[in-house]
């Protein structure tokens, strides 16, 4: 008997299918022949479901040509950029990116939702996907538009109203899993949470939280849960605090933030992010990363234990919503290894600011190098922070 | 009139495509492989020779060798002393490393086939596991060289698909 492998029986081409985590490895999958393709079609609506929190994601870094406000995205895993570029239409600061969607305020607060990869243009007519949603904030707190051509003694400058969202979540796909969809935002200045369903509700909400100043929310085992700047932990009954379960975890001399992540095998994981502040006088103030811990949540005794390994998984921290993978499903991804972007602040537009994105070993607890970028991209960017992104498919 | 006094000591013989046979203890087949467990279930006389028409001798070997490593697996997880059995959970998983490492695509082709056939469903998952770690990292040309699989889409249809989403296809 020759071997057949173009004919394997379905059954056992689904076994091999659901064994690929990678996208990319699925999507390569459905070129190989004709009824490999059948079988990933077969299977795309089950695949799309797959959380997300899982995937290796691909960074996503402003070009040069700043006018076209394209985007270039760069496999890491890989060490390429790709040549697909990405005509988003928008050219301000992302404050989100969870389950393959990319979260942006524009100038009235509004708040949109992107697919990226249904951007990317190929002659196929595939449906770029964005969602809208209504303004986060209430007009007339800052300006009263009618007032806009006054020179008034307004010293309320004009917001930077893409700052004005530090950091969002989204719980689940908007159009697949609409049901369990929430879009839940971290305000920055009073760091207050705020929460929508897409599509059901007409306005935002504020999650009451007892004024803690939160630094990332995470979903995780269908409950949402917060950090605040000194690590303590929150569960909350999405309108309202549930319970503080831990204490704080920063020490006094601590610099830098704190990242919620769900790791591989489902456990709660804190990641310190140790940061050095300077400022030097040719290049402008600077910062740059010196380690990171990793703490898991205890829940039976509330209290965060120091991880010394993540084993064979790795993280990717940044803007986005945290992203754990198992390394082996991905050629070339390393194990218990951190990449992390330069996330948040401004990035210093002198000639040699640092861009504090790198890789992080953490067995021998060291930063293996940053990234270096031409310091023509560093002008662009500010405002424009790379951004990690898990690739969506677009399906049949 | 068979000898044989306890279950565990019965012997089943085999007979692979090829005309070859093999005695193999009736636990070490029915614990993993569901043809045999339905064989013994329905009852067949043991004396007889089984005939596995669709497996050779070559590859009936190798999958009677998997099943004489993983016979005792109920036992391992459902074991009661932890540290021993997480021992000897590591020491076969590394012994199912070795088993697949080598294996080139026409010898796993059809072990899969023979899995498939004889109901193997760990065993099934270990070669598929196999087949998919072949195939991560790979452009989907050289998963068709890898697996000798002919290109029968038509110029138009690879188009569309690359075109579909482009990321993964450059």
């Amino acid at each position: 008997m020759e071997e057949n492998w173009a004919n394997l029986p379905k059954h056992i081409l689904d076994s091999i299918l659901e064994k690929l985590e990678s996208s990319m490895d699925f999507l390569r999958f459905s070129g190989v022949c004709v009824l490999w393709h059948e079988n990933v079609k077969n299977n795309q609506i089950r695949r799309n479901k797959m959380l997300r929190q899982h995937h290796a994601p691909m960074l996503f870094i402003p070009s040069e040509e700043e006018e076209e406000c394209t985007w270039i995205i760069y496999d890491i895993i890989n060490n390429k950029c790709l040549e697909s570029k990405l005509e988003i239409p928008y050219d301000k600061r992302f404050c989100g990116s969870s389950e393959g969607w990319l979260v942006a305020t524009d100038i009235n607060y509004e708040v949109s939702l992107y697919k990226p990869y249904s951007f990317l243009k190929g002659e196929k007519n595939v449906e770029s996907i964005s969602i809208q949603l209504p303004s986060i904030c209430p007009k007339g707190i800052f300006y009263d538009s009618e007032d806009n051509d006054s020179d008034s003694d307004d010293d309320l400058e004009d917001p930077n109203f893409d700052f004005y969202i530090y950091r969002t979540i989204i719980t689940a796909d908007p159009l697949e899993n609409s049901d369990d969809c929430r879009v839940i935002a971290i305000i920055r200045g009073s760091f207050e949470l705020a929460l929508i369903k897409p599509g059901k509700n007409t306005s935002w909400t504020k999650i009451d939280a007892r004024r803690l100043q939160f630094q990332d929310i995470l979903y995780y085992n269908n409950q949402l849960y917060g950090i605040d700047v000194e690590g303590r932990l929150m569960s909350f009954e999405f309108r309202d605090w549930k319970y503080i379960i831990s204490t704080k975890l920063r020490t006094s001399d601590f610099i830098g933030r704190g990242y919620l992540v769900k790791s591989y095998y489902g456990d709660l994981l804190q990641v310190e992010r140790h940061i050095e502040f300077w400022y030097d006088e040719i290049n402008g103030h600077q910062r740059a990363t010196k380690k990171f811990k990793i703490f898991k949540l205890d829940f039976e005794h509330q209290n965060w234990v120091e991880v010394r390994s993540l084993g064979d998984s790795t993280l990717f921290l940044g803007d986005n919503s945290s992203i754990c993978v198992l390394a082996s499903n991905f050629v070339g991804c390393q194990p218990n290894y951190i990449y992390f972007t330069h996330d948040d602040d401004t990035i210093s537009s002198h000639p040699k600011g640092l861009f504090d994105s790198g890789i992080y070993n953490v067995e021998t607890k060291s930063v293996l190098f940053h990234f270096s970028m031409d310091s023509t991209i560093f002008a662009k960017m500010s405002g424009r922070p790379p951004i990690w992104v898990v690739p969506t498919l677009n399906l049949y | 009139m068979a000898s044989s006094t306890t279950n565990s000591k019965r012997i089943l013989k085999l007979k692979s495509s090829d005309g070859i046979t093999f005695d193999v203890e009736e636990i070490v087949l029915v614990s993993t492989l569901d043809f045999f467990k339905n064989i013994v279930d329905i009852g067949c006389n043991r004396d007889d020779l089984i005939s596995v028409p669709n497996v050779n001798g070559e590859f009936l070997t190798m999958i009677i060798e998997w099943c004489k490593k993983h016979a005792g697996d109920d036992i391992i997880n459902n074991g009661v002393e932890e540290d021993e059995c997480s021992n000897m959970k590591k020491e076969i998983k590394e012994w199912d490393a070795k088993f697949v490492k080598n294996l080139d695509q026409a010898v796993l082709y059809h072990l899969l086939m023979a899995a498939d056939y004889l109901g193997g469903k760990q065993l099934l998952d270990l070669l598929t596991q196999k087949a998919a770690d072949m195939i991560k990292g790979k452009k989907y040309q050289q998963i068709r060289q890898i697996f000798n699989i002919e290109n029968d889409f038509t110029p138009e249809q690879e188009e569309d698909i690359k075109k579909r989403n482009p990321w993964a296809f450059e």
